[in-house]
């Protein structure tokens, strides 16, 4: 096959796509492309090749994937203790699935799935017909509970819909205190969730947290870092099935090329310019 | 216990999560090791990143669409090729012009990952020296697309042409592998 063979009669649109899917399987994308990716998955929603078969977004993904198998190494054994410690953050993720996908079995039994008729209702007496309603009411607290917050399910939405995720980088005296987190950011809306865990507790009161985005193109001053929202770590950003904080990032002013997201700690309210002392962690963008 | 693991991890089986880390962990453990060591990256961060979003993705893995251990691949790919491009950008990188490129997995008998990785393999051996020569340029040693195009000294149209063709021709292959495992 010659190298020009693949230049077959398919729209413009749709050559330019599979062109940057294949660059996107071998990391090749810059930000312009990226955000050109982002569109054009959107203009042309169904994508077949010259030949007629069907490419989705991440067909070159999956045969770069296992061409890195065939090209791999040799299987390495895990070291124990980082399969232990894999194995806790698995199980732990198992068990919010878990959560989601059925209400604890230690809860109160969850409500019969017909009515119940006279005669069970005589058998169980008013109290026990009492007892049975409470059970089916704090079944359904239960199950709402559980349920991931909107912020989760759009955070795991845009996660899903191949936008960047970058984890943050602890900085500074915050490299030690194993805080966990990532960013997912859409480079064409300019929007994104942060996600954090394991960040210790601060008083509202005192101190909050505050998220920043660095925009290379925007001129040094006071509006850079983009004020990009400070909150509380409190339940209303607090996921409850997966623990984690889920955050909006929502820059005050336009974005022109951002560079990374930034989380300090600030006073309650809010600050102008960063704490760079207070400066927790970074995700850098692509 | 058998595979596929994730459907089960997805219904919030924590055994399967044991049994996924012990098919795939050593492979993934292997891929970050030769990805990422020498550039100061935390491996078990790499590898754990990894497994969080596949374990996290699990309700997604639909084995209609492809095998599990492609799934995983695809994300391992993806995760670990990022890290790698990020910290190489501060590193030199020896090109190996004359090195022999051929497949070397080597999986041990009797593992679920073998008979895939071993098409992944052959589909590998299957490609033209060129399209072999960029895409372990391109995956293997994690290069930029211009830089593989001055490696080998061809225009860089011609580089992603070979890597696109490439990834199909892979992808063809692979999908003719599922499709006789799934007649068989």
């Amino acid at each position: 096959m010659s190298d020009n063979a693949m230049n077959a009669p398919i729209s413009a649109d749709a050559q330019r796509l599979l062109d940057l899917l294949a660059d996107r399987a071998t990391g090749a994308l810059g930000p312009a492309e990226a955000a050109e990716l982002d569109s054009l998955l959107r203009r042309v929603p169904q994508l077949t090749d010259a030949d007629g078969r069907t490419i989705t977004p991440d067909y070159f993904e999956a045969s770069a994937g296992a061409a890195m198998f065939a090209l791999g190494p040799q299987p390495q054994p895990l070291p124990s203790q980082v399969r232990e410690r894999l194995l806790a953050r698995g199980r732990e993720i198992a068990r919010e699935a878990s959560r989601q996908v059925a209400p604890d079995s230690s809860s109160p039994a969850p409500a019969p799935s017909k009515p119940a008729g006279p005669s069970v209702l005589a058998k169980l007496g008013m109290l026990g017909w009492l007892a049975a309603a409470a059970a089916v009411i704090l079944s359904v607290i239960n199950i709402y509970n559980a349920q991931p917050r909107p912020a989760y399910r759009a955070y795991r939405d845009m996660l899903a819909s191949g936008v960047q995720s970058v984890a943050f980088a602890p900085q500074g005296r915050f490299k030690d205190q194993n805080i966990r987190g990532d960013i997912v950011w859409d480079k064409t809306t300019k929007t994104g969730y942060a996600r954090i865990s394991n960040i210790a507790a601060l008083d509202p009161k005192q101190q909050q947290l505050q998220l920043w985005v660095i925009d290379k193109d925007r001129p040094a001053g006071p509006q850079t870092p983009i004020d990009a929202g400070y909150f509380s770590l409190d339940s209303a950003y607090l996921d409850p099935v997966t623990k984690d904080y889920i955050v909006p990032i929502t820059a005050r002013l336009q974005v022109f090329n951002e560079q990374a997201i930034g989380l300090t700690i600030e006073h309650t309210g809010g600050s102008v310019t960063p704490t760079m002392e207070n400066l927790v962690a970074v995700a850098p963008l692509k | 216990m058998p595979g596929p693991f994730l459907q089960l991890i997805a219904r919030g089986d924590e055994t399967a999560v044991a049994a996924c880390l012990d098919e795939y962990g050593g492979m993934v453990w292997g891929l970050a090791e030769r990805y990422l060591k020498g550039f100061g990256e935390d491996l078990e961060d790499a590898v754990q990143e990894v497994f969080v979003e596949v374990w996290r993705s699990a309700a997604r893995f639909d084995p209609a669409m492809g095998s599990e251990p492609a799934f995983i691949a695809t994300i391992a790919h993806r995760r670990l090729i990022d890290r790698q491009r990020r910290v190489q950008a501060r590193r030199a990188v020896q090109l190996e012009d004359d090195r022999i490129i051929e497949s070397k997995a080597v999986v041990k008998d009797g593992s679920a990952l073998r008979d895939d990785v071993a098409a992944a393999a052959r589909a590998f051996e299957s490609l033209d020296s060129d399209e072999k020569q960029v895409l372990w340029y391109a995956l293997y040693q994690g290069l930029s697309h211009e830089r593989i195009a001055k490696a080998i000294n061809v225009p860089l149209g011609t580089v992603k042409t070979r890597i696109r063709r490439g990834l199909s021709r892979l992808r063809e292959a692979l999908s003719t592998h599922a499709g006789k495992e799934v007649a068989s």
